[in-house]
């Protein structure tokens, strides 16, 4: 088979992948692909063990509510964590939703401030921003080095005993570079501010451990790490939760309904009102399984093997233009932005389309940045464990036909 | 098919109706939010026909030359006619498939036009 993909093992562990060898899928900040693994054990939980769970006293149900218990605990495993201070929710979105309703809503007064970054996804951004207004509180935005990475001196210096919340993402979706979380973390405990770290991109190239991490929240989403879309994950210091109000209510997250009010139920069930994504979460412990098969050590070497090499073939390439840092550094992840002169994103996606290579185009959720770099729009690759040097050069090649296209 | 045939790339680079219309009896803004493109068209109506049609703006081959292609078609149409003007026709008056993604990039300064269009007879 003449296909640029077959030296890579991996990838025919994944069926959509293995079902279109000639495909380059490029996209995965925005979404990974699904392994056999998780697929097979989804299948299975449904086609011997589904029922709705914490119901009923039926055999099934029992079955259905431990493996939906065990699928905590290896999140909870995953990120250093205790089983009671992981809450499942729809994705990560909706997880910083329910901390800036419950832990914000309770928390944020006039006056006071929340500081995020000019860095943040829209998703970590609106939040906050909508928090503020309904709490007239400020806010506060770090802004970033003409490079794109955090300006961490001023993102310090905005740290006062003002800040209730500072908002943060691990790892830039749009530049793919770290941020210092364990300063920022430090210096917001200083002052009595509380930290939720958006760990969305994070997540899929680095191993988290909530204690060495020492935030009091952290998110992320069950699809870009090879999990079920529909499932996401709320980390958080078991105290906090405790003396949240419920995000959304319903049934199973209370123990007692009368006609005048309600005793809520124990955390993490507390934020889980209504039939939870059960068979995702089963789904996700497969995928936490996979990564973990995998080998943190085997994934960052093939990542930054990966970014290395796509770096210097782009920068070799007139006309384009690396946003955020163009060389590689330690703690990069597998994602790099760019424009390309005279050829818009969309163009260039639609052009690469035709060469059956998947890449994002547009503002990826992050117009704030985009707009604080001067961009409107920009082409974004990003890579996983399953892409190899071949489809680098396929996006290469890509590259320069829609340059000849458009004559540039 | 590669939708980058020669007419739309001619049309993209070589747009015969960029620019603002003056005297205009409405300007529309449209964006894109997948791309955070911003099409402004603006017209001139005369006696109940569009005297003058231009657009402008930055974006994508497609959206530029589809707001080319369809102001230079409106000039000149009644405002019946001009409301008549359906994305189906649009489509037409690209000449090239535009797949279900770039809908929007080649809807977007017909979606801006009706929109002025619409707003325009509203305060008459």
């Amino acid at each position: 088979m003449n296909s640029p993909n077959n030296t890579n093992t991996t990838r025919a562990e994944f069926p959509l992948l293995a079902a279109n060898p000639a495909l380059a899928y490029l996209d995965n900040a925005a979404s990974t692909q699904k392994p056999k693994t998780v697929l097979k054990a989804m299948d299975a939980f449904y086609c011997t063990s589904y029922a709705n769970v914490h119901r009923s006293v039926y055999d099934l149900s029992e079955r259905a509510t431990a493996q939906y218990e065990d699928a905590r605990g290896r999140v909870a495993r995953f990120l250093n964590a205790q089983p009671q201070e992981i809450v499942f929710t729809k994705n990560a979105t909706e997880a910083i939703n329910l901390v800036a309703y419950s832990f914000g809503g309770g928390e944020v007064r006039e006056g006071d401030e929340v500081l995020v970054s000019i860095l943040e996804h829209h998703a970590n951004f609106l939040p906050w921003q909508r928090l503020c207004a309904r709490k007239k509180a400020r806010l506060v935005v770090a802004p970033a080095n003409a490079d794109g990475t955090l300006d961490e001196t001023s993102a310090l210096a905005l740290v006062s005993p003002r800040t209730k919340i500072v908002a943060l993402t691990a790892l830039s979706n749009v530049i793919g570079v770290p941020t210092p979380l364990a300063r920022m973390i430090e210096r917001a405990h200083q002052h009595g501010a509380r930290v939720i770290i958006d760990g969305a991109q994070a997540v899929a190239h680095k191993r988290i451990d909530m204690r060495a991490m020492d935030a009091d929240f952290f998110v992320f989403s069950g699809h870009k790490i090879f999990g079920p879309a529909g499932i996401g994950v709320l980390a958080a210091r078991a105290e906090l939760l405790e003396t949240m109000q419920p995000f959304i209510v319903g049934g199973e997250m209370v123990k007692t309904v009368f006609l005048d009010n309600a005793e809520w139920n124990d955390i993490p069930w507390k934020f889980e009102a209504g039939t939870p994504p059960i068979a995702e979460a089963i789904g996700l412990k497969a995928a936490l399984d996979f990564i973990e098969s995998i080998g943190w050590q085997r994934l960052h070497t093939h990542e930054q093997t990966l970014t290395e090499y796509a770096l210097e073939r782009m920068r070799a390439l007139k006309g384009v233009h690396i946003i955020g840092p163009k060389t590689f550094s330690s703690g990069r992840a597998p994602i790099i932005s760019f424009t390309v002169n005279g050829v818009h994103p969309h163009d260039l996606a639609s052009i690469l389309n035709e060469r059956h290579i998947a890449i994002r185009s547009g503002h990826f959720c992050a117009q704030p940045f985009l707009n604080a770099l001067s961009y409107s729009a920009a082409a974004r690759a990003s890579f996983t464990i399953y892409n190899t040097r071949a489809e680098v050069d396929a996006l290469i090649e890509g590259i320069a036909a829609a340059q000849k296209i458009f004559r540039v | 098919m590669n939708i980058y045939q020669e007419e739309l790339l001619d049309r993209y680079w070589h747009p015969k109706n960029r620019g603002s219309v003056d005297n205009a009896s409405f300007s529309a803004t449209e964006h894109n939010p997948l791309c955070g493109d911003t099409l402004t068209i603006t017209a001139r109506i005369e006696h109940a026909i569009l005297a003058d049609v231009k657009f402008n703006g930055n974006g994508c081959a497609i959206s530029q030359a589809a707001a080319d292609l369809l102001t230079e078609s409106l000039t000149g149409k009644t405002i019946q006619n001009a409301r008549a003007f359906s994305p189906d026709a649009m489509r037409m008056l690209l000449t090239v498939p535009i797949s279900s993604a770039r809908e929007k990039c080649a809807l977007l300064a017909l979606t801006a036009f009706q929109k002025g269009l619409t707003s325009s007879y509203a305060h008459n």
